[in-house]
């Protein structure tokens, strides 16, 4: 078992280290430093960006937005869902309302929310919008798949309600709570990013990825890009830790 | 990786096409003032030296930006400090001629407001941060001592001019910065919109210059060349910006042919405001690189990380 997981890592490694090559390759070929930077230029970019005065504020600010939307839409699901996973008729209610937003294109609403809402506001909308109906359908799938046997034994032996949201509930969505949790946060940075470039709040990666694109820094918006795959995968990494931990407690 | 090869894919499917680039002339000019100048040019220039002419009026700077690096463009507009980080990052064009002189206004439905320390705690709008309109009211402001985001708050939320100026005429702006003929065509739409600063006027009284605000680029390769085409279509693109600033009745008539406005009323006043006049670069070499270097001393990454070398002034 431990053999396989090392082999896989060495796979992981080669993956990624061909991507390098790959674009390195490319770089050389078209040769200028605004279409493709070369990795290592870009490298260095990215080092000078996280000396500028600027740096903290700005990833500051995008990652506050992410998780100001992150627990808006979280508690919002959470309530919601919950209540739809027991009630039928309010699942057939909100049912429709979830198939809208999840199928509106992130640019529409944006374009909507810069009519509405001030700069700041704007991507913590894109951001609670995007990830509000991944979480929701999430936790009612979760309700609907608890063993009904096993509740209703759980009644016949007069367990109270507590107990059995407790130790019934709470376990059987708890891995839908995850996986809901992290596809909604993989597309919530990726629309909270598109947000800012089109709204130019004061800090935030999207202003400065847009900013990098009207000077044609190239070098700086692949480096921007990175550290915004960084952010999602740091996030994608801590649930699943949360996850683990969440489990192993489950078992003791 | 799928976006890697999605990359060259695209990249040699360009590059074949630009190499089948028809044999015409192909100008690239920005609706606004820059179409307005060469409109009558437009109406009556359709070959030079027997090769077709093509002209093409598009919204944005930006997607003039990508025709020029495909290398469509024999002719193109675009604004000054573009043109100096387009000759910075990939070198292929040159800075021929200056048409139009500072178009750009602060104007809103905020009526009380007359001069810079009313400007306080206010919210203005602006549109593509980091190009002209921008770059420029922010050195205005520095000048007058107010700092955008404590002194006075800086809104991009409207992106384009057109946005911008349909915000401005419903009023969800309050004060926005714009160019000229959306500034009259506002006007037109919603009296209380009132023209508040023209930034041509401010710019002088700081810098005691002029703004030579937009610039038309010719391809290198185009006029090494056909030497003698671009002579003919720099004189032709003079005597156009000399006809229209003569002619507003016939001039106006002629914007609402080629879609540049819809109205006739406003092309007419909008022809003087819009300060076109032509002059080729070559004679005004030391004001364009006091101009560049004004937005150097800001940040030089707005005119491409350093003031343009001699090759970027085209010689006649």
């Amino acid at each position: 078992m431990k053999n396989l997981f090392t082999k896989n890592k060495t796979y992981t490694f080669i993956s990624v280290v061909f991507l390098i090559i790959l674009w390195k390759a490319g770089s050389l070929m078209v040769s200028s430093e605004f279409i493709l930077p070369s990795p290592e230029k870009t490298f260095f970019s990215l080092i000078q960006l996280t000396t500028e005065p600027e740096f903290f504020n700005t990833i500051g600010s995008t990652i506050l937005r992410g998780l100001l939307g992150f627990f808006i839409s979280f508690i919002l699901a959470l309530s919601l869902g919950i209540f739809a996973g027991i009630q039928e008729k309010f699942r057939a209610f909100l049912q429709p309302l979830l198939v809208t937003i999840r199928s509106t294109p992130v640019i529409s609403l944006i374009l909507l929310a810069l009519i509405w809402f001030n700069v700041n506001q704007v991507p913590v909308f894109i951001a609670l919008l995007t990830m509000f109906p991944f979480i929701c359908t999430n936790i009612i799938d979760g309700i609907r798949n608890v063993d009904h046997d096993l509740i209703h034994m759980a009644q016949v032996y007069r367990i109270r309600n507590k107990n059995i949201i407790r130790h019934i509930y709470i376990p059987a969505i708890m891995p839908y709570i995850f996986s809901g949790t992290s596809s909604a946060m993989g597309f919530g940075w990726r629309a909270i990013i598109i947000g800012e470039v089109l709204s130019q709040p004061t800090y935030g990666i999207g202003t400065l990825m847009q900013n990098a694109q009207t000077y044609l820094l190239t070098d700086r918006l692949i480096a921007w890009t990175v550290l915004a795959i960084i952010i999602s995968y740091f996030f994608d990494l801590l649930i699943r830790f949360i996850e683990k931990q969440s489990i192993t407690w489950k078992q003791t | 990786m799928i976006l890697l090869v999605l990359f060259f894919c695209i990249q040699f499917t360009s590059c074949n096409k630009s190499q089948e680039k028809t044999d015409s002339v192909d100008v690239y000019t920005l609706k606004g003032p820059s179409a307005i100048s060469m409109v009558q040019m437009i109406d009556e220039t359709h070959t030079l030296k027997g090769k077709e002419v093509h002209f093409k009026i598009k919204n944005e700077p930006l997607q003039i930006r990508s025709l020029i690096f495909q290398k469509k463009a024999d002719f193109a507009i675009v604004p000054t400090n573009l043109a100096a980080i387009i000759h910075n990052k990939k070198p292929g064009y040159q800075l021929a001629a200056v048409p139009v002189w500072g178009t750009l206004y602060l104007f809103g439905s905020h009526s009380e407001i007359s001069n810079w320390e009313d400007l306080k705690n206010k919210r203005i709008h602006l549109m593509a941060k980091g190009m002209t309109p921008d770059v420029m009211f922010r050195y205005l402001l520095k000048e007058h001592g107010l700092k955008p985001g404590t002194d006075i708050q800086l809104d991009y939320s409207f992106p384009t001019h057109i946005e911008l100026a349909n915000a401005v005429a419903s009023e969800k702006a309050k004060m926005g910065v714009i160019s000229e003929p959306l500034v009259s065509m506002v006007m037109h739409k919603n009296s209380n919109v009132k023209s508040i600063m023209s930034l041509n006027s401010e710019w002088k009284k700081v810098t005691d210059l002029e703004i030579p605000q937009t610039a038309l680029l010719v391809n290198k390769n185009f006029a090494i060349q056909n030497p003698e085409i671009v002579s003919l279509f720099l004189s032709k693109y003079q005597q156009s910006c000399q006809w229209i600033n003569e002619n507003h009745e016939k001039g106006a008539q002629l914007i609402t042919k080629y879609k540049i406005l819809n109205n006739k009323g406003i092309a007419k006043n909008s022809i003087p405001r819009c300060n076109i006049r032509f002059e080729y670069a070559e004679d005004i070499k030391p004001l364009i690189n006091e101009y560049l270097n004004t937005f150097y001393q800001m940040n030089p990454n707005i005119v491409g990380g350093k003031l343009p070398d001699e090759k970027f002034i085209y010689k006649k």
